[in-house]
């Protein structure tokens, strides 16, 4: 679907704002804390209700505010939508999301307007830890198959539950959790693994959209236990894992194998992706998984998200600039790039709208100022 | 200044310990309380009562004065008990009319991070219902939760030795809702439990 409006209100920087979004790829220019990040951020939690920056969700509140409203108009054909989210601070978010003004909870709100975030983080996929690149899979298999989240949020309950029973020493209700972690931690891998399939195909593609030089990176699902724990019957292996492995768990406190504990394995002619890449090309190849994602999520869905790129410029030559704005443009009917720099930025997309942010206030600006 | 009366202070405090109760309620139901003053009086009569008489069902813990009518029936078949988490589930299942079997509540669920295990709940007292004899199946009626899932999981893993069926009720899609309406994971497990139809 089509954003054609966005209001937010008390959200970070922006006390009122309401903006009607060109279609095409728009530039969010202005100097550094200007709000451009703000408005990216906006817009993910909107559509995801999640950011792509670190930190607590309460800091998303305007300081001195107790709530702020996100609302949002879409449109697809004739059909048009309003969601709308609102959160009050108290110890935590409390949040209420309605689709059309009726209240709806988050595994209906999640499905109905994704947004893909790319940001400087994303290198974290090649040089962090092994919880970033399954948050990857994690959200995409969500995006192709809904019910994963259902899936994923039982898995992590079951596991805690376990790990509690492990950590109080309550051996007699292991068996009963180690049968509920084993059921949906096959059904988790195993939704990984399409996702996987589908990520890996498009991968290739997007390297060569945006000049991978070199080998191709080779992505492999990777379970510490062995590769069986996502061959078939995946359920029965980790069952028995899990009870091969009581003793050590119970002396450690918490659970040693399961889906918790996998990676999605990126390797370059046989070597950690994260030993042989410098900054830039981690950058690179971060972004190609990211728009990757973003081209299977469109392949299924029959509809690209919104895709919004925080600091576009930053570790990315003039080059792959020229070549990611339009695969941009041409995978996403919306688009929302920021950068401190549209000087650098605009050559490369010549048909961008370019907007000024200032202030916690926005204006369309001519492209010619910069 | 607090101009609240001390045992209207009480009054509220003790209302708002109740669930879904905040401060503003607490309010309302007050000054609704001192106005219908009849009504007030009836109402703590009837908590003195229900608080003096109702205990656990000693076989099957429902809520009763002293045996409950299930137990006590001799029209119900005894061959059958439905497991459920709390006394509200079997009222629900008992109101469809469906079941003529006995109940056995457990009191909760396995709750490790809330340090509750299987000596925590009434899981003896059924084994000891089951290893009396008569008692053919065991229907498991715990939410679909995690932990009412895992306590259905231990709960058979009990059972199976003693020689007793044991079944898990089925999940899916309510009567008279539209398929376009119901969410995606109910979707999926009403298509995953599908039943055949000739």
């Amino acid at each position: 679907m089509i954003l054609v409006t966005f209001c937010c209100r008390n959200f970070r920087s922006f006390s009122e704002l309401s903006w009607d979004l060109p279609l095409g790829l728009v530039v969010l220019a202005g100097p550094n804390g200007a709000g451009k990040t703000n408005l990216l951020e906006a817009l993910a939690v909107f559509g995801n209700l999640t950011s792509f920056r670190p930190g607590s969700p309460t800091s998303w509140v305007l300081h001195g505010q107790a709530a702020f409203t996100l609302r949002g108009q879409l449109q697809q054909g004739d059909t048009s939508l309003v969601l709308e989210q609102h959160a009050r601070l108290g110890r935590t978010l409390q949040r209420t999301l309605f689709r059309g003004g009726r209240q709806v909870r988050a595994a209906e709100y999640l499905p109905l307007f994704p947004v893909a975030t790319l940001a400087s983080h994303d290198r974290d996929l090649i040089f962090g830890g092994p919880e970033h690149r399954r948050r990857l899979l994690d959200r995409l298999a969500f995006h192709l198959k809904p019910q994963v989240l259902d899936i994923l949020l039982r898995y992590r309950r079951a596991l805690r539950q376990r790990n509690a029973a492990l950590a109080r020493g309550q051996a007699t209700s292991l068996d009963a959790f180690d049968r509920e972690m084993a059921h949906l931690g096959a059904q988790l891998v195993d939704a990984r693994l399409s996702t996987l399939r589908l990520l890996d195909q498009a991968l290739e593609e997007e390297l060569a959209h945006l000049g991978w030089l070199g080998a191709k990176p080779i992505l492999r699902y990777h379970a510490p236990e062995g590769p069986a724990a996502h061959a078939a019957g995946g359920e029965q292996f980790l069952l028995l894992q899990l009870r091969r492995l009581r003793g050590q768990e119970l002396a450690r406190g918490h659970t040693l194998v399961g889906p918790h504990r996998h990676d999605l394995g990126i390797t370059i002619s046989g070597r950690p992706a994260r030993e042989v890449l410098s900054a830039g090309q981690a950058k690179l190849l971060a972004t190609s998984l990211r728009l990757a994602s973003v081209a299977v999520t469109a392949g299924m869905r029959k509809v690209a998200p919104l895709v919004t790129f925080d600091d576009v410029d930053a570790e990315l030559d003039g080059a792959v600039l020229s070549r990611l704005l339009p695969r941009l443009a041409t995978l996403s009917p919306q688009v929302v790039v920021s950068t401190a720099h549209p000087e650098v930025v605009l050559p490369s997309c010549p048909e961008a709208t370019v907007v000024c942010v200032q202030g916690g206030t926005l204006a369309e600006s001519e492209r010619s100022r910069w | 200044m607090d101009l609240r009366p001390p045992s209207l202070r009480v009054l509220m405090e003790e209302l708002q310990k109740l669930p879904g109760v905040g401060p503003r309620s607490a309010v309302r139901m007050v000054q609704y309380l001192l106005k219908a003053r009849e009504e007030a009086l009836r109402l703590s009569q009837a908590l003195a009562q229900a608080h003096r008489q109702v205990g656990f069902c000693p076989t099957c813990f429902l809520l009763a004065e002293g045996t409950c009518a299930v137990c006590d029936d001799p029209g119900r078949d005894k061959t059958v008990i439905c497991v459920v988490e709390e006394p509200v589930n079997a009222w629900a299942i008992e109101a469809t009319g469906e079941f003529k079997g006995l109940y056995h509540v457990l009191l909760g669920t396995l709750d490790p991070l809330r340090g509750i295990g299987p000596e925590e709940l009434t899981v003896g007292k059924l084994v000891e219902r089951v290893a009396a004899g008569n008692v053919e199946e065991v229907i498991l009626a715990t939410n679909l939760t995690v932990e009412g899932e895992a306590t259905a999981h231990f709960l058979v893993q009990l059972l199976r030795p003693k020689g007793v069926k044991t079944s898990r009720i089925a999940f899916g899609l309510p009567a008279g809702g539209e398929i376009s309406y119901a969410d995606t994971v109910t979707l999926a497990r009403a298509l995953v439990a599908r039943r055949g139809m000739e």
